[in-house]
């Protein structure tokens, strides 16, 4: 037991000590007091492999990443203390940025880094030996979103359409559909008729769940982008507002949806696992999605009605809009030896192995798992083509809709890219809801969600 | 555990012969020998922070930024002036009111139940220690399992009856559905306390009221309460403490949903101090809470005294 | 007892069994539900054919299904089993701080007649009264500088601010129902003041401190909100966040139910040995 009385009595002293001097001492930890990483030549590329590195990350297939660091440790030496982190990711990490633990490879969503680079938490690539190059092979939605204050910010751990619009085929054929939805207008429409034919109670699984991490901001985001609603400008100034009909009616309709009872019982206190395994547990005709769980749908092992999700096709509108994973590298000072360890380890998660010169663990999550990759190369790949058609239902029909929803998606940049996205998403998880069950006035939370938007402007400008 | 070995007042010297030490010295002396590592850790791990946290509260800094500033009471006008604050204090309060008000009702009637004599009373008694035994985290994971609307017990039994399963954590119910939850883990140690008061109860007593011909509720009255008023007093100021300051029950289940109706001012708190991250505002809130819940419980536990001192005197 | 007496006690025994045990066992039922039966509609109160599976899976072993399919191990088995052991380790070092340090506390606070005892009483009555999160602001800065973050000392730190004053608080009351003159008849035994304690009020006083322990044991156990500011994703990770680990959107309800039954055990098994103990105890002594 590494806790013994005697090691806990000396810290406890150490403690008190602080308690002595503890002004001073914690003053230090109040803000960053670090500029932002300091730039630097290119680093080479470590001969060995030395150290540990702490990496971090959610609770996704936990076994699936050991095996694949055990892999990088078995072939570049550099050990690897992997955590998985439970609850608010995003605030937790945040937290122990804030502390100045030491992350050498973590996690992030899209719209988490631009605030975290800002406050001098991140290291960026740009001293990453292989940069150029992975850059040019990256999708061009995924390399711009990485790219803030024109530096390269991380490499890419997933991208996948979030709100891809999934429909249960079973569920369609009992109520008599035959044709497509192409607008959110025909969708709910259809939503409606499948209710009244009986084939579902509950029709239609809209992402208005909250915890733990959040769905409703999202999907309101990519809905009103999807219908062409102005949303956030440059520098996040938002364009929407509480008088020119725009989200109003949108969230106008998303209270109808759940007033007429069209949406499962509970959804806005869901948690993500919930809003998947209710749709994967069949009798609900359509839902917006992310998109690699058509294979978690599709399992049997996970999913009653296995072989009936199809992904609906964008006829002229999009359903959805991009979602990355982001393998991103904490600062807290460290050597450029160890900086060169951390880039070593991301290359061979999100880029190639050094040694064969392939996409090695990037192929296999999206092979594996349908977890799609930010370059062209892997998703297109004869190995993840056959692995994703050995399930994928309507396979020659599917494949095309499947790459089409990742050829030109949307991306929330001018939200993503600001220092308070995670802020103004937190708020709008909390606003949201009480516009969907009417619990407050839409116009009023609209107005919310743009004065917040501009108060943090502010703030943050200053 | 040896339980002799574990009571030995770290501060004796050993130097001086123990006997003669501990009887020399005062009783105050002696009693401060022993209380001093309490209040030494009490000051390290719990005033320390505590005061830092005022400090804090005073402060505004931006996350991002890094950008502090002192600012004064500033954030205790900002909470005390919203009305969002005000709404979380009332969601807080009712949340309390309801915790207790079931709590006790099921400790108080298990434990009226666990002095009878019945069949399999032994088994019962070591059963209701149960949900006491198991966390909030996961009491909150075993209830999401209860209220599903979707794959709950709650659901399956709606559906036999031919009911459709109602979503028990809905804007209207979903303050009372946490309560019983909160009460259902708690109730066994107030049943616990208040068994062992109601044990002491002389079996005459009972006898002699009835007599008198005084009914059941009399009896109660009359009877038990006076003995059990100090016990339940004990347990009111315990789970009334714990409802207040309820955290895990309310992130598991609802996040304070949906839409902010299950948001009491402790999830608040933990949203402006983590998700926000504005240590300032939190703080702030947090130490309102403090003031609040220690104002009610030494109020209370003041009051709970003076009518139990009444009462014992009533009775002599 | 009368007749009618007799069926209303048996009739409310069996709705506080009901009300104790119907969630429980129904998590129980999850946890042996296979997976493609789990929310199958009517819902099924019993499966059809239980799968107990879960149980090996988690703990990091390979298992066959009824159907006779060799399932792998759960992906969360190691967070699971590392929560469970590091949970045991700190539960045990706060409960051995907790007795040490508040046993003398409490005994004093309630047999020495000592100056300011209703000050110190209420004093920690209102320690105890603090909300966690009021704490870990400045526990963030303070463990910052101090690299505890992330460690089971840390955790330890911060359990003890729950655990000393409630235990504190409790212990004064078990002391004080002791029978009054006790130390005086082993004093006038020529025990010295110290030795009472420990040879007549200690033992006499069994019971009680089992059930301090109980209570600080499973008060560590049980805690989450410290556990997952401080410690998730770290090895440190105690058993709570280790569980909220596995709600992420490709968890497997049956195998969380199983997860749930597995961290519920320890406690259980400590409660049903100890609680005649925590039932002997005198809960009334403070006046």
């Amino acid at each position: 037991m590494e806790l013994t009385r005697r090691s806990f009595v000396k810290r406890m002293s150490f403690a008190a000590l602080a308690a002595g001097v503890g002004g001073p001492v914690l003053a230090a930890c109040a803000g960053p007091d670090k500029g932002a990483a300091a730039g630097g030549a290119v680093l080479k590329a470590p001969a060995s492999g030395t150290g540990t590195m702490n990496m971090r990350i959610w609770g996704a297939y936990p076994e699936f990443v050991k095996e694949r660091a055990r892999e990088f440790t078995d072939s570049y030496g550099t050990k690897v203390d992997l955590g998985v982190v439970a609850g608010d990711y995003p605030s937790i990490i945040q937290t122990q940025l804030r502390q100045n633990q030491k992350l050498d490879l973590f996690y992030g969503l899209g719209h988490l880094p631009k605030g975290w680079n800002t406050a001098g938490w991140l290291h960026d690539y740009e001293r990453f030996w292989n940069k150029d190059k992975a850059e040019a092979e990256m999708l061009p939605v995924v390399r711009d979103a990485l790219t803030i204050d024109g530096k390269l910010i991380g490499l890419p751990y997933f991208a996948f359409v979030n709100g891809a619009l999934f429909a249960n085929k079973q569920v369609l054929a009992t109520a008599g559909l035959d044709s497509w939805p192409t607008t959110y207008d025909e969708l709910y429409a259809q939503v409606r008729k499948v209710k009244k034919s009986g084939a579902s109670d509950t029709p239609y699984l809209p992402s208005f769940w909250s915890a733990p991490y959040y769905g409703i901001p999202f999907g309101f985001v990519q809905e009103a982008m999807n219908r062409g609603m102005p949303m956030f400008g440059a520098g996040g100034k938002p364009e929407f507002d509480e008088n020119s009909g725009g989200v109003v009616d949108m969230l106008g309709q998303w209270r109808d949806l759940y007033s007429e009872n069209l949406v499962p019982k509970g959804v806005l206190t869901f948690q993500e696992s919930d809003w998947i395994e209710t749709f994967a547990a069949g009798g609900i005709a359509y839902s917006p999605q992310l998109q690699y769980d058509l294979r978690t749908f599709n399992d049997p092992a996970k999913s009653k009605s296995a072989g009936q999700f199809v992904a609906v096709p964008q006829q002229g509108q999009k359903w959805g809009m991009m979602h990355m994973g982001i393998y991103l590298t904490g600062n807290n000072g460290q050597s450029d030896e160890d900086l060169a360890q951390a880039y070593s380890m991301a290359e061979y998660f999100g880029y190639r192995d050094r040694k064969s010169g392939e996409f090695v663990v990037p192929t296999k999550w999206a092979a594996e798992n349908n977890l799609t990759q930010g370059y062209a190369e892997v998703n297109n790949s004869p190995t993840v083509e056959k692995a994703v058609r050995a399930w994928l239902p309507d396979a020659d029909e599917q494949w095309p809709i499947l790459k089409d929803y990742m050829a030109d998606p949307q991306y929330a940049k001018g939200l993503y890219h600001t220092d308070w996205a995670l802020e103004w998403v937190s708020e709008a998880s909390r606003q949201l809801p009480q516009a969907v069950n009417g619990d407050a006035d839409i116009k009023k939370v609209v107005r919310t969600l743009r004065e917040k938007a501009e108060k943090l402007i502010e703030e943050y400008g200053e | 555990m040896t339980s002799t070995a574990t009571v030995a007042p770290p501060h004796t010297p050993s130097t001086t012969p123990r006997a003669r030490f501990s009887s020399r010295i005062s009783t105050n002396r002696f009693g401060l020998l022993l209380v001093a590592p309490v209040v030494l850790l009490t000051v390290v791990i719990v005033i320390y922070p505590v005061a830092y946290s005022l400090w804090i509260s005073l402060t505004s800094s931006n996350p991002i930024t890094g950008r502090s500033r002192f600012v004064g009471l500033e954030n205790y006008a900002t909470a005390l002036g919203s009305g969002e604050f005000w709404r979380t204090l009332t969601l807080t309060l009712f949340y309390v009111v309801c915790v207790t008000v079931m709590g006790t009702v099921v400790a108080l009637g298990s434990a009226l139940l666990l002095r009878e004599k019945f069949l399999g009373r032994r088994v019962l008694m070591a059963l209701i220690v149960l949900p006491w035994a198991l966390s909030t985290y996961a009491a909150a994971v075993v209830f999401r399992y209860v209220y599903s609307p979707q794959f709950g017990f709650s659901a399956a039994v709606s559906e036999r009856l031919g009911l459709d399963p109602s979503n028990i954590l809905a804007q209207g119910s979903v303050i009372p559905a946490l309560a019983l939850v909160h009460a259902w883990q708690f109730a066994p140690l107030g049943a616990y306390f208040l068994l062992a008061t109601l044990q002491m109860i002389p079996e005459d007593l009972y006898k002699l009221a009835k007599v008198d011909g005084v009914r059941l509720m009399g009896r109660f009255r009359y009877v038990t309460l006076p003995y059990i008023r100090l016990p339940m007093a004990i347990f009111l100021v315990l789970i009334g403490g714990q409802a207040a300051t309820a955290f895990d029950l309310i992130y598991f289940l609802t996040s304070g949903g949906p839409g902010g109706s299950s948001r009491t001012l402790s999830f608040f708190i933990y949203e402006e101090t983590f998700q926000n991250q504005r240590l300032g505002s939190g703080a702030a809130m947090s130490w309102i809470l403090l003031v609040v819940v220690v104002a009610l419980t030494v109020g209370y536990y003041k009051v709970a005294l003076r009518v139990g001192n009444r009462d014992m005197k009533e009775e002599t | 007892m009368s007749i009618r007496r007799k069926v209303v006690v048996h009739v409310a025994a069996v709705v506080l069994a009901a009300w104790t045990l119907i969630p429980l066992v129904w998590v129980a039922i999850v946890s042996i539900t296979p997976p493609n039966e789990f929310a199958s509609r009517p819902l099924r109160f019993w499966p059809k054919v239980p799968d107990l599976t879960n149980y090996p899976r988690l703990l990091g072993r390979e298992a066959t299904s009824p159907s006779g399919k060799v399932l792998e191990p759960s992906g969360h088995s190691s967070l699971i089993v590392h929560g469970l052991i590091n949970s045991a380790e700190v539960a045990v070092v706060v409960t051995a701080i907790s007795l040490i340090v508040c046993v003398p506390a409490a005994y004093a606070l309630a047999r020495l007649n000592l100056r300011w005892r209703e000050a110190g009483l209420l004093t920690i009555i209102a320690t105890r009264a603090l909300p966690p999160i009021a704490t870990t602001i400045p526990f963030f800065a303070l463990f910052s500088s101090l690299g505890l973050s992330g460690t089971r000392t840390g955790l330890v730190i911060t359990h003890l601010t729950i655990t000393v004053p409630l235990l504190v608080w409790i212990g004064t009351s078990f002391f004080a129902s002791l029978p009054a003159g006790l130390e005086r008849m082993a004093r006038v035994d020529g025990c010295s003041r110290f030795r009472a304690v420990t040879k007549v009020v200690v033992p006499a006083s069994g019971p009680s401190i089992t059930a301090m322990a109980v209570i600080a044991f499973l008060t560590s156990w049980n805690e989450f909100t410290f556990a997952l500011i401080f410690n998730t994703g770290s090895t440190a990770q105690t058993f709570p966040p280790a569980l909220a680990s596995m709600f992420f959107q490709v968890s497997v309800p049956t195998e969380v139910a199983a997860a749930t039954c597995l961290g519920l055990l320890p406690p259980l098994l400590l409660a049903a040995v100890f609680q005649r103990y925590i039932r002997r105890v005198n809960f009334v002594g403070i006046q």
